[in-house]
């Protein structure tokens, strides 16, 4: 199974379980949480099922493409089900057979791991699903998201795309994982991991993003103000990007870096009440 | 009146079905839910016989044998109106006791009356029948499930409910051979289980509350639900695969984390490529260990071999494709590992000492960098006090330049537990002196009151330097330890201190080296009153804590605290030898000599140093005598330390002399000059012994003398 035909499976199966299949959002970002279907959407009472592929960047995580494991852009399948259904293991498990794999031959465990985002002031408890020892999802029924207590509960399963790749197709390095027919994964980005990590860690402008991370900071404040908090929430992944850039560089210090975070939780946590009453105004439209 | 009904007794099984609850809670969970329903059946009239417990990841269970069917009936008195209402003027129960009576199902005639402290009220004996202990165990069970604590909670339901580690999917509640009726967050109870969620996915039906059967039914499924039986297959499967290599199972700690993350206990045994035996050995140890789990492979000889064993939840049929995924992810691990081992090693390890000035230790004391610069200054000053070498000190001085360069490399990032370790293992690949590496490595230790000590002398002073440092710049920035609250660890620190100090046998000044440690500390923060006064205080209780454990007497240590503890080696040495004479024949004639020539002095200034001619008696003069004859002997044994002989000169010379003094010259005369004179020879026998040994007067007597 080919790298892209392991994302169609993934949308086909969700879709059939009453997914809306959504596109990636066009802002960078760390993580498919990060996303608006996600974090915004898991607030308030309103059902909301979401499947969709999200390229993450995390420019700590460069290795110039030297590393066969590590990259700082790279792909994650988020899926949101909300309410959270009783047979949620189950519905996730099953997606596993639909990608072919057998769960009886192989080892699939569930290990504790308590997930936190402090950027996003998010929280949940689950797990890491293995494989055989491999760490291929990110099972977790959400807490807290934007540091508001989220009811009912959702459930976010985030499949890191390259690991799943990597112990269907049994490759030892990501890229060797064929994306299409002929294709590999290195063909498409490795060029890209050289040149960002670069960028990353040795040209990235230092005082264009301190400039940078205030305006978006000041920008998004404005917004929450104006009543226009999607557009709001928009500078919220841009700090936060700005964010992880300078941390990359090396130019926050490890005293900083808690103020950093603190400010972008605080900025999430606007645009997150602003939206919970907007739909709340609206008269959460979605409860049918 | 009803008699007492023979109850008959019942077996009480339930099993909580939960999503993978963490390892790390399985064991306090059922302990904590024993004693919740031993609780609730006392305190219900139920009772048991004997509680057990078993439990995976997937499922709690408790199995409670001899619980009484039925509460026993019991009668009660209720109070009615008071008297006067209660009886009319020939003593019948009125319209309104009657009235009582009917509501409480007491025959009016039986109605009596009792004093109680507000008056004389009617009263009866009310029988209340026992309820069944199916129902009473459908009210209160689901409260001791509620009522499980763990280190994290979470909501899975709509509109909250009750919270638990994770989600309820299922509970089995058995009295016997019915199902004890209850709900949480809408799961119903019944008497239906579940086997292996792969292997035996099947739903598996209980007929009676019987513990083994539900033990052996779930054997039959792939669960393995006692947790000593899991632990001792794992044990078992691991030490087989051990002995092949000639060695032992030895991590007791893993093995009781993995034995609560599967059901199926298995093992599969996987190999990586002999490269990355290069790789440090604490490296490729955590690799294994941390994330993952698995258990390293040593041979006879105790070196590590390019293989490791995985706890599986599976059965042998696929153990290949088990083992060769897991060795996929382990190579992965190993070559993130030579990966940062090669970034790390581009820089040599000296050269990350700028870096250090990002990195904050605390606030008010400012940097990494700021640390490490009075980490040098103390090792080289505590290293010259020690009397170390001169290439000792230099070495100890370098020790401490680099000793936290490691915090910022790649590796320690990613396995934060080997700092330290790291740092000796690029310090040696820059071509540092052994002596240096091993120091840097050694100086976080002892991390524990069990912990090994730094085994060289570079360490041990790093590791005091390290410790001091942290003690006087917390207590100078009001961090000093509160009750239970020790966020930076204080006690440990000073425990280690005293440890270090004491066996590794070094003696420097306690108090000079704590006086140093505070000069050190940032502008302004030296200054801070008392900072040095209440650190040596606070060593002192660590020190009285630490003998105590050691099983010596509490007045011994007091007396030899008095003395002083600035030389901790000495300290001990003075203890062991005061512990000694305490078992000798000569012991309380010695005390006695001590306390004597110490209470004399009680609330008296002695200004004066004797004076040879105010000396008229002819005891004193003894005294005097026997002091120029012996003192310098008794000095000299102590400096020699032989505190047993220099105790035995002490009492051979005195005891009898000091007594003859105190029978014969009277000290309280008129004269002033003779007065002080004699005080004076008192002080000069007792600062003798107590300035030097121990302060006697701080014996209690042995009991019954």
């Amino acid at each position: 199974m080919t790298f892209q035909e392991i994302i169609f499976k993934l949308q086909q199966y969700w879709a059939e379980r009453g997914c809306v299949i959504m596109q990636p959002y066009d802002i960078e970002k760390g993580a498919g949480t990060f996303n608006p279907a996600t974090t915004l959407k898991a607030l308030g009472p309103e059902p909301w099922r979401t499947a969709y592929v999200e390229p993450s960047r995390r420019p700590t995580d460069g290795r110039y493409g030297d590393n066969p494991n590590r990259l700082q852009h790279y792909y994650q399948f988020q899926v949101i089900l909300k309410p959270a259904p009783d047979d949620s293991q189950q519905i996730y498990l099953d997606s596993l057979v639909a990608l072919g794999i057998d769960l009886v031959e192989h080892d699939v465990r569930f290990v504790e791991d308590d997930w936190e985002s402090p950027t996003l002031g998010a929280a949940g408890l689950g797990w890491e699903v293995w494989l055989d020892g491999m760490e291929v999802t990110q099972f977790t029924y959400f807490q807290m998201v934007g540091s508001i207590e989220v009811d009912p509960i959702c459930v976010e399963l985030t499949y890191g795309l390259e690991r799943l790749g990597m112990f269907i197709q049994k490759k030892d390095s990501l890229f060797d994982l064929e994306w299409a027919e002929g294709v590999t994964y290195g063909d498409v980005h490795h060029e890209d991991e050289v040149q960002f990590s670069r960028y990353n860690f040795e040209q990235a402008d230092v005082p264009m993003h301190f400039d940078l991370f205030d305006k978006y900071a000041a920008e998004c404040k404005r917004l929450v103000k104006a009543g226009l908090v999607l557009p709001a929430y928009d500078y919220v992944l841009k700090a936060s990007h700005t964010f992880n850039m300078l941390d990359a560089r090396g130019a926050i210090s490890v005293t900083e870096r808690t103020a950093y975070i603190g400010r972008v939780r605080t900025l999430a946590r606007l645009c997150c009440e602003g939206y919970l009453t907007l739909r709340e105004e609206m008269g959460f439209p979605m409860c049918k | 009146m009803k008699g007492i009904k023979k109850t008959t007794m019942a077996d009480l099984l339930v099993e909580i079905g939960c999503e993978e609850i963490p390892a790390g809670y399985i064991g306090p969970a059922l302990e904590q839910w024993a004693g919740l329903v031993s609780g609730v059946l006392t305190d219900s009239r139920l009772g048991c016989e004997s509680i057990r417990t078993a439990g995976t990841p997937r499922r709690l269970a408790l199995f409670a044998a001899g619980v009484s069917e039925k509460q026993e009936d019991v009668s009660i008195e209720v109070t009615g109106p008071p008297v006067r209402v209660a009886f009319d003027a020939d003593g019948k129960p009125t319209k309104a006791a009657i009235g009582f009576a009917k509501k409480q199902g007491i025959d009016p005639a039986e109605l009596k009356l009792v004093k109680t402290d507000k008056g004389e009220y009617c009263a009866g004996r009310k029988e209340v029948a026992g309820r069944a202990a199916k129902d009473v165990l459908a009210e209160s069970l689901p409260e001791t499930i509620a009522a499980i604590c763990f280190p994290k909670s979470m909501r899975w339901a709509t509109g909250g409910g009750v919270t638990f580690a994770r989600p309820i999917r299922m509970i089995l509640a058995l009295l016997d051979t019915e199902v004890i009726d209850f709900e949480i967050n809408a799961v119903r109870t019944g008497r239906t289980t579940v086997g292996h969620p792969f292997l035996s996915p099947e739903k598996l039906t209980l007929e009676r509350a019987d513990f083994d059967a539900w033990l052996d039914m779930l054997r039959e499924h792939h669960v393995v639900a006692d947790i000593a039986e899991r632990r001792d297959i794992i044990a078992g499967k691991i030490s087989e695969c051990l002995a092949a290599h000639g060695s032992e199972l030895e991590d007791e700690e893993l093995l009781r984390e993995v034995t609560n993350l599967v059901e199926f206990p298995n093992i599969v045994e996987g190999s990586f490529e002999e490269k990355y035996l290069k790789l440090p050995e604490a490296v490729l140890e955590e690799s294994m260990k941390s994330h993952q789990r698995y258990f390293p492979v040593r041979d006879a000889a105790g070196k590590l071999l390019p293989r490791f064993i995985a706890v599986t939840n599976r059965d042998d049929k696929n153990a290949d494709t088990i083992r060769e995924g897991n060795e996929r992810v382990l190579r992965a691990r190993l070559a993130d590992a030579e990966f940062f081992l090669r970034e790390d090693t581009r820089t040599p390890l000296a050269a990350r000492l700028e870096q250090l000035k990002g990195v904050t230790f605390q606030v008010k004391l400012g940097s990494y960098y700021d640390r490490v610069q009075r980490l040098r200054g103390l090792a080289q000053t505590l290293a010259q006090q020690a009397r170390l070498s001169a290439e000792q000190t230099a070495a100890c001085a370098r020790a401490a330049e680099l000793c936290k360069n490691d915090l910022v490399t790649n590796m320690v990032g990613e396995f934060p537990k080997l700092q330290g370790v790291v740092g000796r293992e690029y310090a040696l690949r820059d071509g540092e002196p052994q002596e240096v590496a091993d120091a840097i490595a050694e100086h976080y230790a002892p991390r524990g009151a069990a912990d090994a000590l730094p085994h060289t002398i570079t360490g041990c002073i790093l590791s005091l330097a390290e410790k001091l440092d942290a003690l006087l710049g917390c207590f100078s920035v009001g961090l000093a330890p509160t009750g239970s609250q020790d966020p930076y660890a204080l006690r440990r620190a000073a425990q280690g201190i005293l440890r270090i100090l004491m066996e590794q046998k070094i003696s420097v000044s306690l108090s000079d080296a704590v006086a140093e440690a505070l000069r050190l500390q940032p502008e302004g923060l030296a200054e801070a009153e008392g900072v040095e006064g209440r650190v040596l205080a606070f060593m002192r209780d660590r020190l009285y804590h630490y003998f105590t454990e050691a099983g010596y007497r509490y007045d011994q240590i007091n007396a030899v605290l008095a003395t002083g503890f600035g030389d901790v080696p000495d300290t001990r040495d003075r203890l062991n030898s005061v512990a000694a004479l305490a078992q000798e024949p000569g012991w309380e004639e010695l005390v006695t000599v001590v306390q004597r020539t110490r209470n004399i002095l009680k609330n008296e200034e002695v200004t004066v140093d004797v004076a040879e001619e105010l000396l008229q008696e002819e005891e004193e003069k003894k005294l005097w005598a026997i002091i120029a004859e012996h003192e310098a002997a008794v000095k000299e044994l102590i400096d020699k330390r032989e505190y047993l002989k220099a105790s035995e000169l002490f009492a051979r010379v005195f005891v009898q002399s000091v007594h003859e003094f105190f029978d014969k010259v009277f000290v309280n005369v008129d004269d002033q000059a003779v007065r002080q004179n004699r005080l004076a020879l008192m002080k000069h026998i007792n600062d003798l012994y107590t300035e030097r040994v121990a302060d006697l007067s701080e014996i209690v007597p042995a009991e019954g003398q």
